[in-house]
C-alpha cells in the first residue's frame, strides 16, 4: 500500500490535487518533452485512455444557484507503477479534450509523484517548471487583457436613512 | 481510493473486443438454452478476477468476463455470499461504473456461487411485472460442474425438441422454484450458469423438467 491510510491524509490529498491541476493545465509540448525521460519505467494500464463527456456546473453570478453550463469532452486513464522498492502506486490522468497521450503522461507523472523516492525529483524537474510556465502564460494573458479594460464609474446611490 | 487502485486487478485486455466476444458467446448461449458455450480465450485473456471474501478463491474468469460485459453505470448489481468482497465490488465499480443495489430486490444482476444460492436469495430476485417484464433480474451462478448433478430436460424457444443439461451444485429446491415460474411468463428471471470459462444459459422462456 502506498502513502494512504485509513484516515485520509488531507495534506497529501491537497498536494496531489495541486500537482494534478498543474499537470492538467500543462501544454502538450512541455508534457511530451518531460515525459520522454520516464516512459521506460514499468507502468501498466489499469484503465486505458477513454474519452467521454462531463457536465460542467457553475453558479449564477459565481455564488447563486447551480446551473449546467454545458458538457465538456474529457479523457481519463489510470496507470499503475511498481516502484524500485516495491511500492505500488496508481496514477490518474484527467485532461480536457481527446488527447489520450496527454492523459497518459499526466497519469504516469501522478504515479511517480506518489513514489516516495521519486517524489522530490519529479516535483523539482517537472511540476515546478510547469507551474512557473503556466503562471507566466496566465500573467501575460492577463496583462494583455488588462490593457483594454474599461471602467464604468457610476454614482453610488445615497444611503437611505 | 488510492489504496483501492493500487490493488486493483486488470479487466479485459482489449475492452471493446473482449466485451463484444463475451456478449456474442452469451447471446449464443441464450439463444440455444442449455447448450454449453466456451468463452473465447482471446476475450478472457488478461482478466485477473478479484479475490472473493477473505482467503477464498477468486471469482471465476467467466463470471468476471460476464460482469464486465453486462454491467454499466445504468445497471445495479448484487454480489452475494462468498463471492462478495470489497475487492469484488470495487473491481466491478472501477471497470464498469456499476452501482451496488441498495435493496437486494432491486438488483438487475445478481452474481453468486451455487453453494450460496438459497431460498432467501432467489425469493428476492425481481421477476419484473406484466407491464415491464424487461425488469426481470439476471442471475449469474458459478456452478461446480456441468455434466453431473441434477439432470434437467429443457424445452422451449431455441430448442428443437429437448435439450438435456446436468448441473452440479445448485440445490434441487432452486430448480423446483424455477419450474414454478414458468406459468408467470413474461415475468421471470434469466439464468446464466458459469463453470470456469464455460457458460450455459436458461432464459425465462425455457421450460424445465427436473429428472426425479
Amino acid at each position: 500500500m502506498s502513502m494512504t491510510s485509513d484516515t485520509p491524509d488531507l495534506f497529501a490529498a491537497r498536494a496531489r490535487r495541486d500537482w494534478l491541476a498543474v499537470l492538467a493545465h500543462a501544454p502538450r509540448e512541455s508534457l511530451q518533452r518531460l515525459a520522454g525521460a520516464i516512459l521506460a519505467q514499468p507502468f501498466e494500464w489499469l484503465r486505458e485512455p477513454e474519452t467521454g463527456l462531463a457536465m460542467l456546473r457553475a453558479r449564477v453570478g459565481n455564488g447563486g444557484d447551480r446551473f449546467n453550463l454545458g458538457e465538456a469532452t474529457l479523457t481519463r486513464c489510470v496507470v499503475r507503477l511498481r516502484g524500485a522498492r516495491g511500492t505500488v502506486t496508481a496514477g490518474i490522468g484527467y485532461v480536457l479534450g481527446r488527447d489520450a497521450e496527454r492523459a497518459g503522461w499526466v497519469a504516469r507523472f501522478d504515479a511517480l509523484l506518489q513514489q516516495p523516492e521519486q517524489h522530490g525529483a519529479v516535483m523539482r524537474d517537472v511540476i515546478e517548471p510547469l507551474r512557473a510556465a503556466t503562471a507566466e502564460r496566465r500573467a501575460e494573458k492577463q496583462a494583455r487583457t488588462d490593457a483594454s479594460r474599461v471602467r464604468f464609474f457610476t454614482l453610488q446611490p445615497e444611503a437611505s436613512i | 481510493m488510492s489504496a483501492v487502485l493500487t490493488e486493483m486487478t486488470p479487466g479485459f485486455r482489449d475492452a471493446v473486443h473482449g466485451a463484444q466476444q463475451t456478449f456474442r458467446t452469451l447471446l449464443d448461449a441464450m439463444s440455444r438454452p442449455g447448450r454449453i458455450e466456451e468463452l473465447p480465450e482471446s476475450a478472457t485473456a488478461g482478466i485477473v478476477p478479484p479475490e472473493s471474501a477473505l482467503g477464498g478463491r477468486p471469482m471465476s474468469v467467466g463470471t468476471a468476463a460476464l460482469m464486465l460485459t453486462l454491467l454499466d453505470a445504468e445497471t445495479t448489481v448484487r454480489v452475494a455470499g462468498s463471492l462478495a468482497s470489497s475487492a469484488a465490488l470495487s473491481y466491478l465499480r472501477f471497470h464498469t461504473g456499476v452501482r451496488s443495489a441498495w435493496l437486494e430486490e432491486l438488483a438487475a444482476f445478481t452474481a453468486a456461487r451455487a453453494a450460496d444460492v438459497d431460498t432467501s436469495l432467489w425469493t428476492r430476485l425481481d421477476l419484473g411485472s406484466d407491464e415491464a417484464p424487461q425488469r426481470g433480474a439476471t442471475l449469474v451462478v458459478e456452478v461446480d460442474e456441468f455434466g453431473a448433478g441434477t439432470r434437467l430436460w429443457l424445452r422451449g424457444p431455441g430448442i428443437e425438441s429437448v435439450q438435456p443439461l446436468a448441473v452440479a451444485g445448485l440445490p434441487r429446491d432452486f430448480w423446483l422454484w424455477r419450474t414454478r415460474l414458468q406459468p408467470l411468463l413474461p415475468r421471470g428471471i434469466e439464468l446464466v450458469l458459469v463453470c470456469g470459462s464455460r457458460i450455459a444459459a436458461i432464459p425465462r422462456s425455457t421450460r424445465i423438467t427436473v429428472e426425479t
